[in-house]
């Protein structure tokens, strides 16, 4: 069987929020097969489901560390970052991808392009943590 | 001797609030989301809220209000809500063993017993948890009913020095009273806008009123229930958890063929009647449901011939208990995953996204609420037809019926997590 992956995410999701061991009485070796037998993806980049999402990077702030435009990146809110980690900033009504740095206590938001200048986040810049970014993911087709 | 102690975790103006988590430019700023057809205004942020724009609004009547105050106003991305409430949710469950989800944006959850001061740290981390998982801001409340938990969550949210967070337990008499005459009879819960006005020609204003009024009148007025609801509000338990039948999770209905199928019209046909069927039963409880899963597979016993297997889901744009709106759907489904020329041994059909039509009923029928009640009576009836005289003696045609409800949803923003091609942006 031969299914695309939006198909096979969203019916998995399905599967999950559908409580399979109430499922399963009318449904025999189904679907249920399929996530025992073979790997799953999921799995390996969604560790919360509740918290995880996926965004599509747009610009070319992040490319010295390798991030790209059109790169889908897996953003799990639950992991309060670390110094030098990658996050998704939310910083004057925009969504940004930048790195964080801590420097004593002082934050900065870092792009990995020379093009960007570090910008300081002051207590009073309209400035939170969206989340913090897991994995990158891109199609080399 | 254990007590339970409840809380009533509520999102605060939960569809204006899953629409900023991805637009954070809508924050601080006055937001309405609209019901269908973009004609009433079904959820508000406080800003919109300061205006004076009422529940239900029809936009026409505020136009001036909208324009002047720049309010920015949504169409209802019913696919968004319902994946972020289902986060919420998913969340929530981490911290109780037993909880019911109300409505697309409450759950009552029975905390476990904890000295009395206690409570209002653990409701403080469930607020911030919610938050910090799915970027919905929550007010909880908490208390050993289900009504003082309600109460206590409306007050949290009302009152900025509570931060959303307010717990009774531990409180005297003379503290709750002090609440309780701050809350205007109809927000408590489970007396309809229509009762108020009886109560307030009663002299009962507010819930502390209703808290100490004679108790027979209050049972003449509104039976049993206003009695349990009083004794609630007097701190006495009635509604366990579940008090209300739930309504079910999801609705399946599957089955196998007696002969192989191979041919799409068979197919459709099973589909269809199947559909029929889960809809019927979602009907006989009061229900709507958001999502259609629809699967087909061959006789997987077989070894020497192909095993093939495929479903797939499909979200409606709104909630709805209409069997025509799930044919349609289930339909579509299947001319996507059917496969010609394999012999198919069994078909089935599952709803879900499941919820009481009262949790929905306001939201988004509301500028269609005449109209849903007339195909709700027509429903039924063919319900009961069938009931009556066996089951498929009026059904639904498979092909060729017209989109019902013609909607407009001009300001639609995208489905930020459910689809590949909407999902947010970051610079």
């Amino acid at each position: 069987m031969v299914i695309s992956t939006d198909q096979a995410m969203k019916r998995i999701e399905n599967l999950n929020s559908l409580n399979l061991t109430k499922a399963n009485a009318g449904f025999p070796g189904t679907a249920d097969d399929l996530i025992e037998t073979s790997l799953d993806l999921n799995r390996y980049i969604i560790n919360k489901p509740s918290s995880t999402f996926f965004m599509r990077v747009d610009g070319e702030s992040m490319i010295d560390a390798g991030i790209f435009p059109g790169d889908m990146i897996v953003v799990d809110r639950s992991i309060s970052p670390s110094n030098q980690d990658t996050i998704v900033a939310s910083l004057s009504g925009s969504l940004l991808i930048k790195k964080l740095k801590f420097i004593g206590s002082k934050k900065f938001l870092l792009s990995e392009n020379n093009k960007f200048p570090p910008i300081r986040v002051d207590i009073r810049d309209d400035f939170e943590v969206w989340g913090t970014v897991t994995h990158l993911i891109r199609s080399l087709l | 001797m254990n007590q339970p102690v409840y809380a009533l975790v509520d999102c605060n103006n939960f569809f204006v609030s899953c629409e900023r988590v991805f637009q954070p430019r809508l924050r601080g700023r006055a937001v309405a989301v609209l019901s269908n057809n973009d004609g009433c205004i079904v959820a508000r942020s406080n800003e919109v809220k300061k205006l004076g724009i009422p529940m239900g609004a029809p936009l026409f009547k505020y136009k001036e209000i909208i324009r002047k105050n720049k309010v920015i106003t949504l169409s209802s991305n019913f696919t968004l809500y319902q994946d972020m409430s289902r986060r919420v949710m998913e969340v929530l469950k981490g911290f109780v063993n037993k909880m019911q989800v109300y409505s697309i944006d409450e759950a009552f959850l029975q905390l476990d017993s904890l000295s009395s001061h206690m409570y209002e740290d653990l409701g403080r981390d469930i607020k911030d948890k919610v938050y910090k998982c799915t970027g919905i801001p929550v007010s909880v409340g908490i208390a050993n009913n289900k009504t003082l938990a309600k109460i206590a969550g409306e007050r949290s949210k009302k009152n900025p020095e509570f931060d959303g967070v307010l717990s009774l337990i531990g409180k005297d008499q003379d503290q709750v009273d002090l609440i309780l005459e701050k809350i205007p009879i109809g927000d408590v819960w489970g007396v309809g806008f229509r009762s108020v006005g009886k109560f307030e020609a009663m002299g009962i204003e507010t819930a502390k009123d209703f808290k100490y009024f004679d108790t027979r009148s209050i049972t003449r007025l509104r039976g049993i229930v206003g009695y349990r609801m009083q004794q609630e509000i007097r701190g006495i338990p009635c509604f366990a958890l579940h008090t209300l039948p739930e309504a079910r999770k999801s609705i399946a209905c599957t089955r196998s063929f007696g002969k192989k199928i191979s041919e799409i019209n068979e197919l459709r046909e099973a589909i269809t009647s199947y559909v029929s069927t889960a809809c019927e039963k979602l009907r006989r409880q009061r229900s709507v449901a958001t999502t259609i899963y629809v699967f087909i597979h061959t006789n997987w016993h077989q070894q020497y011939e192909k095993y093939y297997s495929n479903g797939i889901s499909i979200s409606l744009n709104n909630a709805s208990f209409d069997t025509r709106d799930f044919v349609k759907a289930a339909l579509e489904g299947l001319d996507k995953i059917y496969v010609p020329g394999l012999a198919y041994k069994k078909a089935g059909i599952f709803l879900s996204g499941i919820m009481p039509y009262s949790s929905v009923q306001m939201n988004l029928f509301l500028h269609n609420e005449n109209r849903w009640r007339r195909e709700l009576r027509v429903l039924k009836q063919i319900d009961k037809l069938n009931q009556k005289w066996g089951h498929g003696t009026l059904r639904i045609g498979s092909e060729g019926f017209n989109k019902k409800w013609f909607m407009k949803r001009e300001k639609l923003s995208p489905r930020f997590t459910t689809r590949w091609e909407e999902i947010p942006r970051v610079r």
